[in-house]
């Protein structure tokens, strides 16, 4: 990150094949198919080199990079609420969408679905948390400093989240400890 | 679009735009730029304004009123700083929480601190005030706005509100100090509405920021 700082083409290749599958990871988890992520990627990248100077030698380059993430996200979905009332729908569209995607079918199977179908559900801040601690595999200690809170904090929110996703798939819940 | 396609595309727009950069300053140095903007600020409008109103309060109301000024203003300074860093930790109190206090503790303090001297506050006075204090506000805004640019800004709502805040407390104590009506309506409506203004101002331009 510091040679990409001074100007390092090939720093900025390996950040760029080290950070790519994880942001896609994290954008399709939190956009779903329907939403295209390739702009929502591109968009994201282009902040995240505007913004490299911001970067502090020595600190964690993942909550970093998701604070700018999950912003590039919520304006993308506000762009998106504004634009929409002015587009009209084309029916059959978004399924035929679906059915084309082939990152559906990396979401082959029923639990897989549910569980997102699940996600979906909760609040963004929630769905943040879960998506970065199981599917980027953040630690607790980056996603708190990623969405600027504390590691308590993201420990409840994980929790709730879990105990709400568990409802949803009627799994029995057992008694755990939100602090643990 | 091919999935490699996309990193390729990504690829290529940073190489084409691949400079060397200054890494920002750290935290400590980018509050004492924001308090040394506040204290330039508040400096050059007492000088070229005078110092009437510090003359006329006593000890415990400049004390009073000092400690809430230089206590919001520490914590809005390493707030502020902390919204323009992404990833940084969160501030020891946050904004919402410096904001409100200082909403509700500067009326507080001057209903608690100042005499009630109806024939001081006159709407003539107070449209005086309420002009100067936003005449300083603009320019301490200003100022903030060029600190915030040297960042990167994602949370528009919480730095404008920042930024709009410490310009507040900025054109209060320059006011405080300049302003000859030491009268506790006076103060906490007009000096009040001048930090209140600045708050909301800054709250909708950092909004407006973000969605544009």
């Amino acid at each position: 990150m510091c040679r990409y700082q001074a100007g390092d083409a090939v720093a900025a290749n390996e950040l760029v094949d080290e950070l790519y599958p994880i942001l896609r990871r994290f954008f399709w988890a939190i956009a779903g198919a329907t939403t295209p992520i390739d702009d929502l990627l591109q968009e994201c990248w282009l902040r995240i080199h505007r913004a490299r100077h911001s970067y502090r030698h020595g600190e964690p380059v993942l909550p970093w990079v998701f604070a700018i993430a999950r912003h590039s996200r919520v304006d993308q979905f506000r762009k998106m609420q504004r634009t929409s009332g002015r587009e009209s729908s084309i029916d059959g569209v978004s399924e035929l969408k679906l059915l084309d995607d082939p990152q559906q079918q990396w979401d082959g199977s029923l639990t897989a679905q549910r569980i997102m179908r699940a996600m979906d559900g909760l609040p963004a801040a929630q769905r943040d948390v879960v998506i970065m601690l199981k599917i980027v595999g953040m630690t607790m200690e980056e996603v708190a400093q990623a969405t600027g809170s504390n590691v308590n904090a993201v420990k409840q929110k994980a929790f709730r989240a879990y105990r709400t996703i568990r409802q949803e798939l009627g799994v029995e819940e057992k008694e755990e400890n939100p602090r643990g | 679009m091919d999935e490699n396609d996309v990193r390729e595309s990504i690829r290529r727009s940073l190489m084409a735009d691949l400079q060397a950069v200054d890494p920002l300053p750290t935290d400590r140095v980018l509050a004492v730029g924001v308090q040394l903007t506040a204290a330039v600020g508040i400096g050059g409008f007492l000088a070229a304004m005078g110092l009437r109103g510090w003359r006329l309060m006593s000890l415990p109301q400049t004390l009073a009123l000092g400690a809430l000024a230089v206590a919001s203003a520490a914590c809005l300074a390493v707030a502020f700083v902390r919204t323009i860093r992404p990833g940084a930790p969160p501030p020891p109190v946050r904004i919402e929480a410096v904001v409100g206090a200082l909403c509700i503790g500067f009326p507080i303090v001057c209903g608690v601190m100042f005499p009630l001297s109806p024939a001081q506050d006159s709407l003539y006075n107070g449209l005086l005030c309420l002009g100067m204090g936003s005449l300083l506000t603009i320019g301490s805004c200003w100022a903030l706005f060029r600190i915030a640019r040297r960042g990167v800004i994602l949370d528009g709502v919480r730095a404008g509100a920042a930024i709009g805040a410490l310009s507040g407390v900025i054109s209060a104590v320059a006011l405080q100090a300049f302003c000859p009506h030491q009268d506790a309506t006076h103060l906490a409506i007009w000096h009040g509405l001048v930090i209140a203004m600045s708050i909301a101002v800054g709250m909708l331009a950092g909004r407006k920021a973000v969605i544009d």
